[in-house]
């Protein structure tokens, strides 16, 4: 399956050949640039940035390696830029930089948005590398692997990801799991996918597509924190960050250093899923580092980890993410399937036999990742004392500006209206819901996870007409079923053992 | 203000005085058989004077994208329209959501979508929020058949096989397909009735998982089209057992149709260019030629048609209008017969 005609060494050496000419290394430069500003921007991830290029190589007879290594660029670029706003205003940058701001904003507050910045652009550096690393050296086992990945498979890693909930409750079990089902609620609005029935919808088109998830995440972090804040006071004090201490300290590469191991492992495989994505992999690779820490119970309150785990994460998913899109023509994402589309209009039909036809383009574009991820990395340093400055601007000045890029962002996610007024909405609520104590991370985590959660297993029981003990032939998904059954099981086996039967495990994240 | 004032005379004498010089030249009067370099001329009532809005509603890089960037580019080349589309993808809602905030503009041509089978099916299911029948009908542009595939490793050789294998255990073979109430689910509810067979059809979200399940093994054959399953075919990982089109395909002699297996069904998805009801006729019919002229050009043909493997389907706005019409019906009768459509 999706074998390679030549060995990984000359192949990178013909790539290099080609992602080292100028023309390739302008592109791959505009690609990085317009990456990172897309990432920067609220709202408008990577599918809008590729999407907006489409236009560009339509009226242009681009060379193809070329043109894909400019829009690759602008693929895993965006995942530099996403963490930006998350850390300094909590404003997810994409869908895949949600968890990012848990702790990512949290640091900035506590004056670390410097070393938080730049542990998210050495993060997602190391994750793109190794990344690419898998994609040249792994692709055709890795292919089988994500076609060993059908509907039960995915159901099994969808409730999998669900039981990681229970890790992002906040203070109260309760009103963390009052949050999911509301987002599971949410996830059933639109046409449903498996009998084209529209639910929900009230006759309204706008509701058709259901939720999108980029935009009740802007609402219910970016906008709730700015209601909060302005009802204290616009006078609020100045973060101060302190310009000696941009950089992550000796004890932060500590905390990290199988942190970015774990994460870009779990992002890389989880990005080469269909449908799975980055956003999943972030929301994964997050819950595995706080299962993983020996202080569980600091996540949220801005520790490096928690920035570090799903900046690596999203980033290694976007290397994923092109192994099925090169090995086999078939994509795994929205935005693999823009770059599909990409690859046709470039004159070339994707397919098993695209990277052994021309092994110039395959080789050229993963070389070319190598030298995008190098100069990502020399982008992104030098603006981290940039960005952190911004909060040094007074909130009374910042409020309206960080108001008006949530509501561009929003607009341009879909170029609909109706949009900007559910991100309005959505702000309310979450304002509400901070008022409350109710946090926002599981609403979006169930609203990711439920309609694939749904239509997944409800694939799977057509395929096997009703039969549930499919999920348990199939040895991928009782795998990851027994998975979910110990990450339940576990603490309270533990409080059984260690005879301490009353005590509810409680973190106190400001989620 | 006095500015505004003295710039709107402007336009407007420049306006009045194209339209005099330009009045004469009837849009319908020439049947292009050689692409022509020059632009039409604009309607009487001065159609068009700026760009015209197209609202795909897919995803960018998807088919209906393709194909209207594609248009759009080839006018230009041509110089068939005096100014490129604005092209917005409002995707999401099986395309219902972009549909309608095109049908909500205003019906003067500056507004266009796509006119597909979905409009049919969707208002069939109770899926759309409008009908059918609330939109103009410029122009049909591309046909497009479907595919019966298999895994090469697969047991079924032919397409009889593969309908002996449902009639052996009915629903016991798995067909992976677009979506209920998507072309192939339709199309498949066609073939079971005229071959007295019942299969597994299972929806997925995208043809690329289609592809991805049936190479994978999770499901025993798909529906697929050519343009979709032609590499990996000549990769030799897919078989295909038969084609929905009258004859076998250029790209693909060794497929043979339904027809000659003994399957009487020949169909095909289409696409084409709409708009809000109730655009004028002269402007539609300005539209209606303008786009004429590029799906009968050479640059349509090469650049349009066999780089992305469609099939011409041109139809004018009235034969394209008498067509949904046909197409509504035709579907409306399936779907009361055909058990496996019913709600």
């Amino acid at each position: 399956m999706g074998d390679l005609a030549i060995d990984p060494v000359s192949g990178l050496g013909l790539g290099f050949q080609l992602a080292l000419t100028p023309q390739n290394l302008l592109f791959a430069l505009v690609g990085c640039l317009v990456g990172t500003a897309i990432g920067v921007l609220p709202g408008i991830g990577p599918v809008s940035g590729v999407a907006i290029l489409l236009p560009v190589i339509f009226a242009t007879k681009l060379d193809p390696t070329s043109g894909m290594i400019m829009l690759a660029a602008v693929y895993y670029g965006s995942q530099y830029g996403g963490s930006t706003t998350s850390i300094l205003i909590n404003t997810p940058g994409e869908s895949s930089s949600v968890m990012t701001c848990l702790d990512g904003y949290a640091m900035a507050r506590k004056g670390r948005a410097g070393p938080a910045l730049a542990m998210a652009a050495i993060a997602s550096f190391i994750a793109g590398t190794l990344a690419v690393l898998g994609l040249m050296l792994l692709a055709p086992p890795l292919t089988a692997f994500a076609l060993g990945f059908g509907p039960e498979e995915n159901t099994a890693l969808m409730i999998l990801g669900l039981t990681t909930l229970t890790r992002l409750a906040g203070r109260s079990i309760m009103k963390g799991l009052v949050a999911a089902a509301f987002g599971l609620a949410l996830g059933t609005v639109g046409i449903d996918s498996m009998s084209g029935t529209p639910r929900f919808a009230f006759g309204n088109a706008d509701l058709l597509g259901g939720f999108d998830f980029a935009v009740v995440a802007i609402g219910l972090f970016a906008l709730a924190e700015l209601f909060t804040n302005a009802e204290e006071t616009l006078e609020r004090p100045v973060i101060r960050t302190r310009f000696r201490e941009l950089w992550p300290t000796m004890a932060d590469w500590i905390a990290v250093r199988f942190t970015l191991i774990r994460a870009t492992v779990v992002g890389f495989l989880i990005g080469t899923l269909p449908g799975a994505g980055a956003t999943v992999a972030s929301f994964m690779a997050y819950a595995i580092e706080k299962r993983a820490s020996r202080h569980p119970e600091k996540f949220g309150t801005g520790v490096i980890e928690g920035v570090a785990a799903p900046e690596a994460a999203n980033n290694a998913a976007t290397g994923g993410a092109m192994v099925p899109l090169l090995t086999l023509g078939l994509p795994s994402s929205a935005t693999a399937a823009i770059l599909l589309g990409a690859i046709n209009i470039f004159g070339y039909r994707p397919g098993p036999l695209l990277a052994i036809e021309h092994p110039d383009f395959f080789w050229g574009v993963v070389a070319s990742m190598y030298v995008g991820n190098v100069m990502l990395l020399i982008l992104n340093l030098p603006l981290v004392g940039l960005w952190a400055s911004i909060l040094r601007i007074p909130y009374g000045i910042l409020l309206p500006f960080i108001v008006l890029f949530t509501l561009v962002g929003t607009y341009a996610i879909n170029n609909n209206v109706f949009d900007i007024w559910v991100m309005l909405a959505f702000g309310v609520l979450g304002w509400l819901m901070r008022k409350f104590d109710y946090p926002a991370a599981p609403v979006v985590l169930a609203l990711v996870l439920g309609p694939q959660l749904e239509t997944n297993l409800r694939r799977a029981l057509t395929i096997s007409q009703g039969d549930y003990t499919t999920f348990l032939v199939h040895p991928i998904a009782a795998t990851l079923l027994a998975l979910a059954a110990f990450s339940l099981a576990w603490p309270l086996v533990m409080r059984v053992v260690r005879g301490r039967p009353t005590e509810v495990p409680v973190s106190n994240e400001e989620v | 203000m006095r500015l505004r004032v003295s710039v709107l005379m402007s336009v407007l004498a420049f306006t009045i005085g194209a339209c005099g010089g330009a009045a004469p030249a009837t849009p319908t009067s020439t049947v292009a058989a050689a692409p022509t370099s020059t632009a039409l001329a604009t309607t009487r009532s001065g159609f068009p004077s700026r760009s015209i809005a197209f609202i795909v509603p897919y995803a960018a890089g998807g088919g209906s994208d393709i194909l209207i960037r594609s248009l759009d580019k080839i006018a230009q080349d041509l110089k068939v329209l005096p100014q490129s589309f604005t092209i917005s993808n409002v995707a999401g809602g099986s395309g219902f959501t972009g549909k309608q905030q095109a049908i909500g503009k205003a019906a003067d041509g500056y507004t266009l979508t796509i006119g597909d089978d979905s409009s049919v099916f969707g208002q069939l299911l109770n899926q759309a929020p409008m009908k059918y029948t609330d939109f103009t009908y410029i122009a049909r542009l591309v046909s497009d058949y479907n595919m019966v595939v298999v895994r090469t490793e697969s047991p079924y050789k032919t397409l009889k096989d593969w309908l002996d294998g449902a009639k052996a255990k009915p629903k016991g073979v798995s067909v992976g397909g677009t979506g209920i109430g998507n072309a192939d689910h339709v199309q498949l509810a066609n073939i079971e009735k005229r071959s007295s067979t019942q299969f597994n059809y299972v929806s997925f979200d995208s043809g690329g998982q289609v592809m991805t399940n049936l190479l994978g093994g999770k499901v025993d054959s798909a529906m697929a089209n050519p343009s979709e399953a032609y590499e990996q075919m000549r990769a030799g990982k897919v078989r295909a057992l038969g084609v929905t089109s009258p004859q076998r395909l250029a790209d693909l002699k060794d497929v043979p149709t339904l027809k000659e297996q003994g399957v009487d069904y020949v169909v095909a998805q289409f696409r084409g260019v709409a708009g809000p009801k109730g655009i004028p006729a002269d402007v539609v019919t300005y539209l209606e030629e303008a786009f004429r002229r590029v799906a009968r050009s050479e640059q349509w043909k090469t650049d349009y048609l066999e780089k992305y493997q469609q099939a011409d389907g041109f139809m004018g706005s009235a034969d394209f209008t008498k067509f949904m019409d046909e197409f509504f019906k035709e579907n409306e009768q399936s779907f009361k017969e055909l058990p496996s459509l019913k709600q």
